[in-house]
């Protein structure tokens, strides 16, 4: 078949795309096309608050996410190396490691915790990178740090487009509109107690009010607004655009018709909408607390079928505008969510167990090589920025320390990575293929989970492993350059 | 009671005969004539002795008499769900953007409920004065809580449960019937639960038809039709399950197929997979052979039934004004192409060609045919154009009551649809399949290769570009892919 000439390339050889940095020079070929392959566009669509063990077939019924996977190559071992949310987008963007959260300070609007801090070197993100290499470059967002944060405004002008949708955090519309009665189904007497809990899930609905009508939801408005992007980006090729949703980050207020495929359907009592970052003893009383969680584990499952749907709502555009071809698209969760599991509800810095800390990470090549394919290769979220800059051929710059992975769809091996390891707030994991750590910077604290033989991490062997635990403890003081930082 | 096969025979006779009626005396056409819109779930058009079709269905052949049979009618929706949701809203409902998975539903794309129950056919004709009922044994139209409103917006609905268990107590009986009816192939908890439950709740069906599904839902549709009668004009819809599996019909009907001195396991219902993988060569022929005929039994019991509510119309005097649409969701493969059930991904004939007849009060074209393309989604249109209610906005189907005065309505030069992550199209000479996203595409010349035997995607790129672009367009788009 004779080769066509794309606009994309006819665009380039008129010299109308945008200046190139540290590239190759161009040569032109006879029939005055570019000879530089066509750079692919990039989508990166980070879901926060996603365990891996509710997507393809798990807990969850993900059939937009699954049918991702089907079209991509799957990590099924992807820790990120920070979590939570900031230090986990921090790690994306930068391609760099960024545990063990050295120098840290707190920063303005973000949370008091090691890792949660502006990005200090904004030009070298893999967006601005990309950006200078001539791709447009676009966010859509309702994540309220990135989106709203005076730490992250100047991150935000490194964009040709940023999309914020409001009201994840903070007033958007005003809590009076939310009827006490209204609010007590959302509030659980489990969690009614604390304040700060129901003025979150007030101001939640408030903002949100999407029980009766999922097209109201945050995913929905992001996953749209994505879709309207992406017909702006279209025309503006190469593009690198990322989709950031924060659901289903809790407060979680779905739809009653999503709850009932996870939960008893003639459940008539209040719904457990936030759990507390909490031991499950500590508020959950042992009588009630197979109904609560149950009915929490139902409320979470139900925001990621939700969540699934309106994804498929942008992929569709994608796939629509015909771009499927062209584009490389990855999926990456920043954490998960404890549910009962090791005693805990919520994120909790010290349990970084899986249910915690295994994320789903996609890379769905545009030429589809590894389709389906899965690799339990220990991938992590600074690997992203190195992978997509090698997939757009733009050189990385020198601050990113990931792994690219894309000489994997070639079939070539990648650098020996024996183990995963990374962290969150004063407390990291390492993880290998037989053992897990998890302790506290100041290794306290150590506890050993033998992997083969317990593979769901409940008995803490460190006390008769205790030279194992040292040891693999000392090689993420290795990896991370030195004694870690105490902030205790 | 046991029918015998001259006494079934006389039966069908006669529930055949009371349909047939001088055309003149119709001429006048009712300003308001009710609707009688009868579905029948997994009726393969090759099934329909009217079609040339391999089951005897006297009654359905009395409607074809009476009316207009469509020879090339596809869903453009399947299976079950989005074709009745695509049959009731009169619109496409493929391609199944943004579905989610639901409660109570099949976990397929395309089944989810129908969102604006207001939007139906039956409810403009509601609004339009008529009163409105539906009697089925359909488990999700009747049963499902998504469907909790549709069941709502009519006057009456009457539903008989069971067909998934849950309606009778589990009896030993039944479980020892399991032998009986359960390939062994099939013995594992899956099959076991659906086919314990289906023979607990059958009452026995296979020895008294009276207590079969199809008996119950036409029983009471007659039923309904009496209070109908005195609420004119009146839409009536009767949809009933069977002939869908298990298939567990009496020995008398079996007899009109099978070897009668077949003593093996009666395969009331196979796997939904390639032969191959799990029929060994030796069991496949006489395994297959079987489930035919127990499909084509079950067929002939369910026209049998149908002949009752038909009978009811006549002796009601409603025949004369009353259109009546008879129409089925889907077929079922029966080891053609190499497979058993219902495969998303094989989009053939068995499976996708369906009967559709329309008699007209009048009895305008009785006894004619139309090989115009129709589908599912022109049934809402065609039906209120003939109860004269404007169309609804939103309605994308086509009205075909022209063709009833020989006019032809608007072109339709290709018929397309999907199910579950397929679609197919096809036009006069040519038939395709694909994956949603353009892969597995596959090509049969309809001129030389009717069986749909040979695939020549290979020597015609061109030309399946061609229509896979074609439906897209018509689709808005790539349709989009999930995966269950």
């Amino acid at each position: 078949m004779p080769p066509i000439i794309t606009r994309r390339r006819f665009l380039q050889a008129a010299g109308l795309a945008t200046a190139a940095t540290a590239l190759a020079p161009r040569t032109l070929d006879k029939s005055g096309a570019s000879a530089r392959p066509d750079r692919p566009n990039v989508v990166v669509l980070v879901v926060d608050t996603l365990r891996a063990d509710h997507v393809y077939g798990g807990r969850a019924q993900t059939p937009n996410m699954d049918a991702l996977a089907r079209d991509g190559l799957r990590f099924t071992r992807a820790f990120p190396e920070a979590m939570p949310t900031v230090p986990a987008r921090k790690s994306i963007l930068t391609g760099r490691r960024q545990f063990p959260f050295r120098h840290w300070h707190p920063g303005r609007g973000l949370l008091a915790q090691p890792g949660w801090t502006s990005i200090p070197d904004l030009d070298s993100t893999f967006t601005s990178v990309l950006r200078r290499a001539g791709y447009w470059t676009a966010y859509v967002t309702d994540n309220p740090f990135l989106g709203w944060s005076a730490s992250y405004e100047r991150f935000r002008r490194t964009f040709n487009r940023f999309d914020r949708t409001g009201g994840q955090a903070g007033v958007v519309r005003p809590v009076s509109e939310v009827s006490e009665h209204e609010l007590r189904h959302w509030l659980h007497p489990v969690i009614r107690e604390d304040p700060e809990v129901r003025r979150r899930v007030r101001r939640y609905m408030a903002n949100g009010g999407y029980w009766d009508d999922d097209s109201a939801c945050f995913a929905a408005r992001v996953f749209t607004d994505g879709a309207k992007a992406l017909d702006v980006a279209a025309r503006r090729r190469p593009f690198a655009l990322v989709v950031d949703t924060f659901e289903p980050h809790e407060p979680w207020t779905p739809p009653r018709r999503y709850v009932d495929l996870y939960g008893d359907p003639d459940y008539q009592g209040a719904e457990p909408s936030k759990p507390y970052n909490a031991e499950v003893s500590r508020y959950i009383d042992p009588s009630e607390a197979a109904t609560v969680l149950g009915r929490m584990r139902a409320l979470y499952a139900a925001e990621v079928t939700m969540t699934d749907r309106w994804l498929g709502v942008f992929v569709d555009r994608l796939f629509e505008l015909g771009l499927e071809r062209d584009t490389v698209i990855v999926l990456v969760g920043d954490h998960g969510f404890l549910l009962g599991e090791h005693g805990w509800t919520g994120k909790v810095p010290i349990a970084l167990h899986p249910e915690l800390a295994h994320v789903p990470l996609v890379v769905v090549d545009p030429e589809r090589r590894l389709a389906g394919k899965a690799s339990s290769y220990f991938a992590t979220t600074h690997d992203i920025g190195p992978t997509l800059l090698a997939m757009a051929d733009v050189r990385q710059p020198d601050s990113m320390d990931g792994v690219d992975l894309s000489p994997m769809l070639d079939g070539r091996r990648l650098p020996e990575r024996p183990f995963a390891h990374g962290g969150y707030a004063n407390a990291h994991y390492l993880r290998s293929d037989g053992w897990a750590l998890i302790a506290s910077n100041n290794a306290d604290n150590l506890r050993l989970f033998d992997l083969k033989r317990d593979p769901g991490e409940h008995e803490n062997v460190a006390g008769g492993r205790a030279a194992v635990a040292r040891r693999l403890h000392r090689r993420v003081v290795e990896e991370a350059g030195g004694p870690l930082p105490d902030y205790r | 009671m046991a029918a015998t096969r001259r006494q079934f025979l006389q039966a069908s006779a006669a529930a055949a005969a009371v349909l047939s009626l001088d055309p003149a005396a119709l001429a006048h056409k009712a300003a308001r004539p009710n609707v009688l819109l009868i579905v029948i779930d997994t009726l393969r058009a090759d099934h329909v002795s009217a079609y040339g079709g391999r089951a005897q269905t006297p009654n359905i052949d009395e409607l074809a008499r009476q009316g207009l049979r469509f020879t090339r009618f596809y869903p453009e929706a399947m299976a079950t769900v989005p074709a009745r949701r695509s049959i009731l809203t009169g619109r496409r409902v493929w391609p199944f953007r943004g579905w989610h998975p639901w409660p109570d539903m099949v976990v397929t794309p395309g089944w989810q409920p129908i969102d604006d129950p207001g939007t139906t056919f039956t409810s403009a004709l509601k609004t339009a004065g008529y009163w409105t009922a539906y009697v089925t044994d359909n488990p999700f139209l009747g049963f499902a809580s998504p469907y909790r409103s549709f069941r709502r917006s009519f006057d009456t609905f009457v539903r008989v449960g069971g067909q998934l268990g849950g309606a009778a107590p589990l009896t030993q009986a039944a479980k020892r019937r399991l032998s009986h009816w359960l390939l062994p192939e099939l013995r594992e908890p899956k099959f076991e639960k659906r086919v314990h439950n289906f023979l607990a709740a059958g009452g026995q069906y296979w020895e008294d038809e009276s207590h079969s599904w199809a008996a119950r839902v036409y029983s009471a549709g007659a039923k309904e039709l009496e209070a109908a009668a005195a609420h004119q004009p009146f839409a009536l819809v009767a949809d009933t399950f069977e002939p869908h599996e298990p298939w567990t019909p009496p020995r008398s009907y079996i007899r009109l197929y099978g070897d009668a001195r077949y003593r093996g396991t009666e395969p009331c219902m196979g796997r939904y997979a390639r032969v191959s993988e799990w029929l060994s060569r030796e069991r496949a022929d006489p395994v297959l052979t079987r489930m035919r005929d127990l499909y084509a039994a079950e067929v002939t019991m369910t026209d049998r039934w149908l002949g009752v509510l038909l009978a009811r119309l006549r002796e009601l005097g409603l025949e004369s004004n009353t259109v009546i649409a008879l129409v089925a969701d889907h077929g079922y493969l029966l080891g053609e192409h190499g497979w058993t059930g219902k495969i998303a991904s094989m989009l053939h004939p068995p499976l996708i060609h369906v009967p559709f007849i329309l008699v007209d009060p009048a009895r305008r074209r009785a006894g004619g045919t139309s090989d115009y393309l129709a589908q599912t989604h022109d049934l809402g249109p065609t039906l209120l154009a003939m109860a004269g209610v404007p169309r609804q906005p939103g309605m994308d189907g086509v009205n075909l009551s022209p063709l009833l005065d020989g006019v032809q309505p608007p072109k339709r030069t290709f018929a397309y649809g999907g199910y579950s992550n397929w679609l197919y199209a096809r036009t006069d000479s040519w038939a395709f399949v694909s994956e949603n996203r353009g892969r597995g595409r596959r090509l049969y010349d309809l001129d030389r290769d009717p069986e749909e035997g040979h695939n020549l995607a290979r020597r015609h790129p061109r030309l399946i570009d061609d229509l896979y672009r074609r439906v897209v367009r018509r689709a808005g788009g790539r349709p989009p892919i999930y995966r269950t």
